[in-house]
């Protein structure tokens, strides 16, 4: 698991899945959405993208294509697929169970 | 659950890798280039690693990786490479050999149907006469233990067709070995059922060799009508051919009795094989089998054993087993020695690469980094010992498979392209070139390697002092290979011991040319037996005058043990003496070069009407009439049938002849020979001719001879005498075979001893060059090294006789005249392996002695 200062393993890929939702971004676009929906509370390594948009890669929830921008560089955008509409959904759900736990155990009195 | 997707893309990565690769870093160099603070990236090169990890394809980096390298390490050393690989090619090609044959003849079954269940059946043991009416027994009443009964009864016939007359095989068989052999035709149909009825059409299933030889394989054959004489006499018959047998079928002893026209079986023969039901236990299918005998059959005497049931497979292959288990041994003999002498070679590098790995060590490198540098050669070396190998091993079997299959007696039961690589050789000699690769290069870990590194990486030059259990190791490993040597080199001397002295001993005759072959007369055109007897007269006769050699003829051929009878003397009958009896052709003595110590041998005037006369050997006279002479005495011989017995007519002794004996472990040469008479031949007739002419020329002679008596007569191809005495040749194989695996194994062995030797020496270079410069004398360096070495190869010698002490009660059989423990060889054979041993340490270790101790300090 790509080291995540601080973030629980396996929520890395549930964001970059969660900001992919909205539409095709490419790398540094990605990390700058999830600063800026985290309100820069969440400050990730942003090298370790790129191992987590492998994984998703390999596992097919997203899929990679290259364009060429206005300046004339090639750049690589990541779009959701459904697999990984549906894997979102289910992360989602699961992380919504854990912390829901959580919460319980630590806010019982 | 990695799904199909993945795993294909997986896969589309692994084959895409580099652009991919690249691609992904330019990515992240845009990345980085877009950042305010590029230090937030990350370490990119760790984070390209992990990118990669991800796919799943790590360790092949690695494995390749390590491969590389020890590729690059052994082609640093190319002495040890090549000899490391040729030499485990060279183990490897053996035992691929050997799995090979054990393969053909072992492990795979006859080449039918659930061929595991084929039993043949015994109504009596060897020896004593089977029960009568056994071809009653009630097949149906056991038909649930009994799958199928193999019926079969061999018939020869002359087919004239179109202008020459050939014999042929037919076989008649009853319903059950169509089915119970599984054999399917090739064109047409099988016999059914209905063509067992006596009322049906006579029909017939013709072989493969016969339509391909006679009518050029046509597709025709098939509702054509066919004519054929029986051989014995009796009406042409008719059969309609409805199917081809395929190829490869035969049935029989040997693979080489194919069959020319398969029958139905109308009457009731014995049967002498079926096939069991599945599940169905050999002994309980051999007590039903014998309850049903029971009911029918006549003559039973009270130490009946009852039936008993013989695995076809073992029955073909079982008399083979004790020179397949041999040549096993040896073969693995020598692939032990074979990887000790690596292991030993590996041990030696390794010490060689002591600073090396000192520094690996240093970086980080733990012993399991160690052992999978060592095992990527090893791996390396075994694989290219493996391909070469088994390349060899075609080679070897595409020339040897035939003077395989006639050393061993019998052909493989699917012909001997049977004995070549196939997929269970190569599963069985792969699994051992991948346990040997895994294994070996293990060894040189057994030393310790938790060393000083600062020791290590002071040291100058190679000089160094191995740790204790390094040398035991290999030590240790020195005297497995000279105890291996050592056995095989004792199993070779037992064995050229007993082929030389079966060479010395006397038979009794001279084998030497003397050629044999069989004559085979048609019975309808002789009315009597006196016909046959004129034929065979007249036929030694033509042909003496036309090879100019004299053609004697008799009814039992030499290297077979004679039929036993009983011989009674002077009248005293009921007290006969046990002896072998066989008949004979005037000028049989001479021809065969047996000496006659009184009297004279037969003639012609003998045969016919004569008084009945005899010639006994030399042991039969002392044993009948001892101390007295026996000419002109009354003897005669008692045939046992089942019947009873019958004795012959009183003969007049007229000749005393040598002794002969028929194998080389004969215990009775007691022998009395009788002429042939017009009363005692048959139609078979074997003549002998001493002869240089080849075979093909004689066999001409022969030919021509006999058409010019009888157009019908048939000769056999003749064959040598000398050919047919199986013992002697077998020894012989196995003495050759034999020679040649300690050849190797010694060889390696020396160059093992050798190599440690010269690495010992190496190593303790300065030890030497102060001992000398203080003033010892070269000798005594020597024998420093002599005496280290010689307990080595005490250690191996004593190991390697208790191990012979196992091994050669596998040879025990094939052994004439010479015991298992024959101390002289034992002697002779381990004072070999010292002298050898000892050149071997005695070589480099003088080497040393006369190197200039001043030059060896200073270089340290």
């Amino acid at each position: 698991m790509p080291r995540t200062d601080g973030l629980p393993p396996g929520t890395l890929i549930m964001l970059i899945l969660r900001v992919l939702a909205t539409g095709p971004l490419h790398g540094y676009a990605i990390a700058q959405r999830i600063a800026l929906l985290s309100n820069d509370e969440l400050s990730v390594e942003e090298g370790s993208l790129y191992p987590a948009l492998q994984k998703l890669l390999l596992k097919g929830w997203v899929k990679a294509a290259s364009a060429v921008s206005d300046t004339g560089r090639t750049v690589r955008t990541y779009r959701l697929t459904p697999a990984g509409r549906k894997q979102l959904e289910i992360e989602r759900a699961e992380y919504r169970r854990v912390s829901a736990a959580i919460s319980a155990v630590l806010d019982t009195p | 659950m990695p799904n199909i997707g993945e795993w294909s893309r997986r896969v589309w990565y692994l084959l895409n890798r580099s652009r991919i690769d690249a691609a992904l870093g330019r990515e992240m160099e845009d990345h980085r280039a877009l950042m305010a603070d590029p230090a937030r990236f990350g370490n990119a090169r760790r984070l390209r690693e992990q990118s990669h990890d991800v796919w799943g394809w790590g360790w092949l980096d690695h494995l390749m990786r390590d491969l590389r390298l020890a590729a690059r390490m052994l082609r640093r050393t190319p002495g040890f490479t090549a000899i490391s690989v040729i030499s485990l090619a060279v183990g490897f090609a053996l035992t691929a050999s050997t799995v090979a044959v054990l393969n053909a003849y072992v492990l795979r079954s006859l080449p039918y149907d659930h061929a595991d269940r084929l039993y043949h059946v015994m109504y009596a043991p060897p020896g004593p006469w089977e029960p009568g009416s056994m071809e009653a027994l009630d097949w149906g009443a056991v038909s649930d233990v009994v799958e199928f009964p193999i019926t079969a009864s061999g018939v020869t016939f002359y087919l004239s067709e179109g202008g020459y007359t050939q014999t042929i095989r037919g076989l008649r068989t009853g319903p059950g070995l169509i089915q119970g052999l599984g054999v399917r035709t090739v064109a047409g149909r099988t016999l059914e059922s209905s063509d067992f009825t006596a009322a049906s059409e006579p029909v017939a299933l013709i072989g493969d060799g016969l339509w391909r030889d006679r009518y050029g394989s046509d597709p025709s054959i098939v509702g054509r009508q066919i004519r054929v004489e029986p051989e014995g006499g009796g009406r042409a018959e008719s059969f309609q051919i409805v199917g081809v047998l395929p190829p490869a079928f035969y049935f029989g002893r040997d693979s080489q009795a194919r069959v020319d026209l398969l029958l139905p079986l109308l009457s009731a023969r014995r049967t002498y094989m079926v096939r069991l039901r599945d599940g169905v236990p050999r002994e309980y299918a051999e007590q039903r089998i014998t309850q049903a005998a029971r009911t029918v059959a006549t003559g039973l005497t009270p130490e009946w054993s009852g039936v008993r049931l013989e695995s076809a497979h073992w029955r073909y292959v079982g008399q083979l087993q004790p020179i397949l288990v041999g040549v096993t041994v040896a073969a693995s003999l020598v692939l032990v020695v074979v990887c000790a002498n690596l292991a030993v070679l590996m041990v030696l590098r390794a010490m060689r690469r002591q600073k090396e790995i000192a520094v690996r060590t240093a970086l980080g490198a733990e012993r399991r980094h160690l052992a999978r540098m060592l095992v990527a050669e090893g791996v390396l070396l075994c694989s290219a010992a493996l391909t070469i190998g088994l390349m060899l091993t075609r080679w070897l079997l595409g020339a040897l498979a035939p003077v395989i299959e006639t050393e061993l007696g019998r052909s493989a039961p699917r012909g001997t392209d049977a004995i070549a690589v196939d997929g269970t050789v190569l599963l069985i000699v792969g699994a051992l070139g991948v346990l040997i690769a895994l294994a070996v290069p293990f060894l040189p870990l057994l030393a310790p390697w938790q060393r000083r590194l600062a020791d290590d990486l002071r040291r100058t030059g190679n000089a160094s002092t191995d740790g204790r259990s390094v040398r035991h190791l290999r030590s240790g490993l020195i005297a497995f290979e000279v105890a291996g040597t050592l056995i095989l080199f004792i199993g070779c001397g037992l064995l050229l011991r007993s082929a030389a002295a079966m060479l010395r001993t006397d038979l009794g005759f001279d084998a030497d040319r003397l050629v044999r072959a069989r004559l085979v007369l048609r019975a309808a055109d002789y009315p009597d037996s006196s016909g046959f007897f004129r034929f065979f007269e007249q036929f030694s006769e033509r042909l003496a005058a036309v090879t100019d050699a004299p053609v004697v003829f008799s009814n039992w051929p030499p290297f077979f043990d004679l039929p036993t009878q009983s011989i009674e003397a002077d009248g005293r009958a009921g007290q006969g003496v046990k002896g072998g009896a066989i008949q004979i052709g005037p000028g049989y003595f001479s021809a065969f070069g047996i000496p006659l110590r009184a009297g004279r041998e037969f003639s012609r005037i003998d045969g016919a009407d004569a008084l009945p006369v005899a010639v006994v050997s030399e042991t039969l006279a002392r044993r009948l009439w001892p101390g007295e002479p026996a000419l002109g005495r009354q003897v005669r011989s008692v045939v046992q049938t089942q019947g009873g017995s019958t004795p012959g007519p009183w003969r007049t002794v007229v000749g005393i002849a040598a002794d002969v004996r028929q194998e080389y472990a004969d215990p009775n040469v007691a022998d009395v020979y009788a002429p042939l008479t017009p009363g005692s031949v048959g139609r078979f007739g074997s003549f002998y001719v001493r002869s240089d002419r080849p075979l093909a020329s004689i066999y001409g002679d022969a030919r021509a001879v006999a058409a010019g008596l009888d157009p019908h007569a048939v000769v056999d191809l003749p064959r040598t005498v000398v050919s047919e005495n199986r013992q002697l040749a077998g020894t012989t194989f196995l003495t050759t075979l034999l020679t040649g695996f300690a050849g190797i194994a010694g060889f390696l062995a020396v160059l093992g001893i050798y190599g440690v030797t010269a690495y010992g020496v190496q190593q303790r270079q300065r030890e030497i060059a102060i001992r000398m410069a203080l003033g010892a004398p070269a000798r005594q360096v020597v024998r420093l090294f002599l005496k280290e070495g010689a307990v080595v190869l005490g250690a191996g010698l004593a190991a390697g006789l208790a191990g012979a002490a196992a091994a050669v009660r596998i040879l025990e059989h094939q052994l004439f005249a010479v015991e298992p423990f024959d101390p002289a060889t034992l002697a002779s054979t381990s004072a070999l392996m010292i002298a050898a041993g000892v050149s071997a340490i005695w070589w480099p270790a003088r080497r040393a002695s006369r190197a200039n101790p001043v030059l060896s300090l200073k270089e340290g």
